[in-house]
């Protein structure tokens, strides 16, 4: 720093400008500070020139798309797929229910069922008779 | 980005999109700061060639520090003055500074009365730069940058690292040190009658 000196307060110091004299003097000496400062020393071109070039020249290089480094995505287990698929958990839950009862409702059919079968005329043990593996192949390529 | 979008940024934020590299910041913070401080290394030093390896040198300073700056900690204008006006008083220093004979300025002699204006402006300017060198640096500075830059007195005490009070002392005494230096060319540079 120039001037690390801590200045006591002077008589000279800014309580004077008070006084009519040191207005006096403040106001003379505004007529060159005005002067000054209308009149700004401008860099030549030459200086602007040589500040960008060294700013150029001394500027980290910016940063390439490539260095940067890319977003993580998230990988996806085939569960997690799965769930997207289906909606979530919730959906995947109701699903599983509706199935499980699905199956039970097969093995152990409620007599309701059982009734409301024979009433159409069918058992329940058959109530659609397919052909076997053989025979429907033998049908394909009789038929063409 | 675009120069002209840049004119809004901050000194802080033009300097951050400096450092990551932006080459239109480069130009827009040498446009805007050069100026400033070669019209301060200017002031300081009274001599055109110096003040511009001074410019040249404070702002390569900006540029090495760049990188490191910590937006929020000082305003770059500040520590930028703060380096030109280290700068410029080794140089006083080291050459030793020489004492203006204000009688050497040439005074007022066309008759026609803008010439006589203009010539009187460029008179009281010549005047001035001449009393400023007569000045103890620590004067100079705070009388340069308090009533030709125009910064606040806090501003001043923190480019020069001195107390408030310390920056309205030095001010004051400068200007009583140049209103004394001045008063001998009072006729001649016409402020008796523009005042």
């Amino acid at each position: 720093m120039t001037d690390k000196r801590k200045h006591k307060p002077t008589p000279d110091g800014p309580g004077d400008l008070s006084n009519p004299s040191a207005q006096a003097l403040d106001v003379d000496l505004d007529i060159f500070f005005d002067a000054a400062r209308s009149a700004q020393p401008e860099p030549s071109p030459e200086l602007m020139a040589r500040v960008l070039d060294d700013a150029l020249a001394m500027q980290p290089p910016a940063q390439p798309l490539a260095a940067r480094p890319a977003p993580s995505v998230p990988t996806r287990s085939w569960l997690g797929t799965l769930l997207d698929t289906l909606g979530g958990w919730p959906a995947a839950a109701s699903l599983a229910t509706a199935t499980l009862a699905g199956v039970w409702i097969g093995i152990s059919p409620p007599d309701a069922v059982s009734a409301v079968t024979a009433q159409l005329g069918l058992a329940a043990e058959a109530a659609i008779a397919l052909p076997d593996g053989e025979e429907l192949i033998t049908t394909y390529l009789d038929e063409g | 980005m675009p120069l002209d979008r840049m004119d809004h940024l901050s000194d802080d934020a033009l300097l951050a999109a400096y450092a990551a590299g932006d080459q239109a910041a480069a130009r827009t913070l040498t446009l805007r700061l050069t100026p400033r401080v070669f019209a301060h290394a200017m002031r300081l030093l009274g001599d055109r060639a110096e003040a511009e390896d001074v410019t040249q040198d404070a702002l390569m300073r900006l540029w090495k520090v760049a990188p490191n700056w910590q937006a929020g900690s000082a305003k770059p204008s500040t520590w930028l003055f703060t380096v030109t006006a280290n700068l410029c008083t080794d140089r006083l220093r080291r050459k030793g500074r020489q004492g203006v004979d204000i009688d050497a300025i040439p005074e007022p002699e066309d008759d026609a009365p803008r010439a006589e204006h203009v010539l009187q402006e460029q008179a009281r300017i010549a005047a001035l730069e001449s009393a400023l060198q007569s000045l103890p640096d620590g004067q100079r500075q705070a009388v340069v940058l308090r009533h030709i830059e125009g910064l606040g007195n806090p501003e001043i005490a923190e480019i020069m690292d001195i107390s408030v009070r310390a920056v309205e002392s030095l001010t004051a005494r400068g200007k009583r040190a140049l209103a004394a230096a001045l008063a001998e060319k009072r006729e001649a540079l016409g402020y008796d009658h523009d005042g």
